[in-house]
C-alpha cells in the first residue's frame, strides 16, 4: 500500500464529501464509482470502505439534529428493524451476486439519484387519519419559520417498512446510505415534514450500514489502508461542507452534480457490460 | 411532562455518545495515518495499522452502541414496544456478525 494511494483516497473522499455537504446530500454514492472506475480498486473493497465512511458521516452529523429535536428516535428504531433486516439479506446475497450485476445496479441507483436531484423535494400535505396513533410515533418538532412547535402524524407505516427493507438491502450490496430510497419512503409514504425526514433518515443510515459492516469487517473485506483515509476524508469534508451550505448558490452546483451522476452512471453500466476506460498500468 | 423530559435526556445522551465516539474514532484513524505516512519501519507500520483498525472498529460499533443505549432507556421507562424494536435491531446485527464469521462466501 503506497503513500500516494493513501493521499489520493483521502483527497477523493474529502473532495466529494465537501461537494455533497454543500448540496446537503450524502456523498456515499460517489465513493464506490470513483474508487472502482478511477482507483481500479476491487468493488468489494470499495463497498467496505464506503460503508465505514457512510457510518462516520451519519454519526458525525447526528448531534445537532438530535439536540434540535428534529430526529424522531422512536420512529427511527421501528424503521431500523426493516433496514437492518434488509442489510442482513444483502450480507447473505453479496457473495452470490456477480460483480457485473453490482456495477449495473449501482449505475441504476445513480440514474435515479440524478432524477431526484432535478426535482425539488415535495412535502406531502398533512392529513389526519389517526390510524397509527396507537403506535405513539407521532411527534412535534420546532420550526422557527412556522413559529413554534409543529405537530405531525406518521402515515402508511407498512409501505414505509417495505421501502426501508429495500434501502437496507441496497446499502449492504452497494455500500451506500440509500438516501435514494429513504427520501421517497420518508417524504411520500410516511408523509414526514422534510426536516424531520432528513434528520431521521441520517440517524438511521449509521446503524443500517453498521449491520452489514460488522460482517464485512470480520470477513476481512474492510481493510485499514483503504477504509481509514476514505472515512477520515469524508467526515472532514462533510463537516466543512455543511458549514458553507448556504453561502454558495446551489442551482449551478446542482446541474453539475446531475451531469457527474449521469456520467458515473454511464461508466458503471458500461463497466457492467465489460467496457472499461483508462486502465492505469499496474 | 415527565415523559418529555426523559425523551429530551435520551436525545441529548445519544447526541453526546455519537459526537464523542466519532471524534475519538477519527483521532485514532488520523494518528494511524500520520504514523503510516511518516515512518516506514515495519514495527511502525504495524502500529499504524492497529491504530487505524481500532478507529474503524470504533466507528462501526458506535451506531450499535447507540441502539443499546436506546434499549436500556426504553426498558427503564417500561416502554416495551420500542424496547422490543431496539432488541430486534441488536439481534439482527448479531446474526449478521455470525454470518460474517461462519458463513463462507
Amino acid at each position: 500500500m503506497s503513500v500516494g494511494l493513501e493521499l489520493w483516497l483521502f483527497a477523493v473522499a474529502a473532495g466529494t464529501s465537501l461537494l455533497g455537504g454543500v448540496l446537503g446530500m450524502a456523498s456515499g454514492i460517489f465513493i464506490v464509482p470513483v474508487l472502482t472506475l478511477f482507483g481500479h480498486l476491487d468493488i468489494h473493497s470499495a463497498i467496505g470502505a464506503s460503508l465505514v465512511s457512510v457510518i462516520a458521516c451519519s454519526c458525525a452529523s447526528a448531534a445537532p439534529f438530535l439536540q434540535e429535536r428534529l430526529t424522531n428516535v422512536r420512529l427511527a428504531i421501528v424503521l431500523e428493524t426493516a433496514t437492518t433486516l434488509g442489510a442482513l439479506t444483502g450480507v447473505l446475497l453479496v457473495g452470490a451476486v456477480p460483480t457485473s450485476l453490482l456495477f449495473a445496479l449501482f449505475g441504476l441507483v445513480l440514474l435515479v439519484a440524478a432524477g431526484q436531484m432535478l426535482r425539488a423535494r415535495q412535502q406531502a400535505a398533512q392529513i389526519s387519519s389517526g390510524r397509527w396513533a396507537a403506535w405513539q410515533l407521532d411527534a412535534t418538532y420546532p420550526d422557527p419559520e412556522l413559529g413554534g412547535e409543529v405537530a405531525y402524524e406518521v402515515h402508511r407505516v407498512p409501505t414505509g417498512l417495505g421501502l426501508m427493507y429495500l434501502a437496507g438491502l441496497l446499502s449492504a450490496l452497494l455500500g451506500i446510505g440509500s438516501g435514494v430510497l429513504k427520501v421517497p419512503a420518508m417524504d411520500t409514504a410516511l408523509r414526514l415534514p422534510i426536516k424531520v425526514s432528513s434528520a431521521t433518515s441520517n440517524f438511521m443510515i449509521g446503524v443500517t450500514a453498521a449491520a452489514s459492516a460488522v460482517a464485512y469487517f470480520v470477513r476481512g473485506i474492510i481493510t485499514a489502508p483503504i477504509a481509514a483515509p476514505v472515512a477520515l476524508g469524508s467526515v472532514l469534508g462533510a463537516l466543512v461542507g455543511a458549514k458553507i451550505l448556504l453561502k454558495v448558490p446551489s442551482a449551478r452546483l446542482r446541474v453539475l452534480f446531475v451531469v457527474v451522476l449521469l456520467a458515473l452512471a454511464t461508466e458503471m453500466i458500461l463497466n457492467a457490460c465489460g467496457v472499461t476506460f483508462g486502465h492505469r498500468p499496474a | 411532562m415527565r415523559a418529555m423530559l426523559d425523551e429530551r435526556r435520551l436525545e441529548d445522551r445519544l447526541a453526546r455518545l455519537l459526537w464523542l465516539g466519532t471524534l475519538i474514532g477519527c483521532v485514532l484513524i488520523g494518528m494511524g495515518m500520520l504514523l503510516f505516512l511518516s515512518v516506514h519501519a515495519p514495527p511502525a507500520v504495524r502500529a499504524a495499522s492497529a491504530l487505524m483498525d481500532a478507529g474503524i472498529l470504533l466507528l462501526i460499533v458506535l451506531p450499535i452502541a447507540r441502539v443499546a443505549l436506546m434499549l436500556s432507556v426504553f426498558l427503564r421507562e417500561r416502554d416495551l414496544r420500542f424496547a422490543m424494536a431496539a432488541a430486534a435491531v441488536l439481534l439482527i446485527i448479531a446474526v449478521s456478525l455470525a454470518v460474517g464469521l461462519w458463513v463462507k462466501v
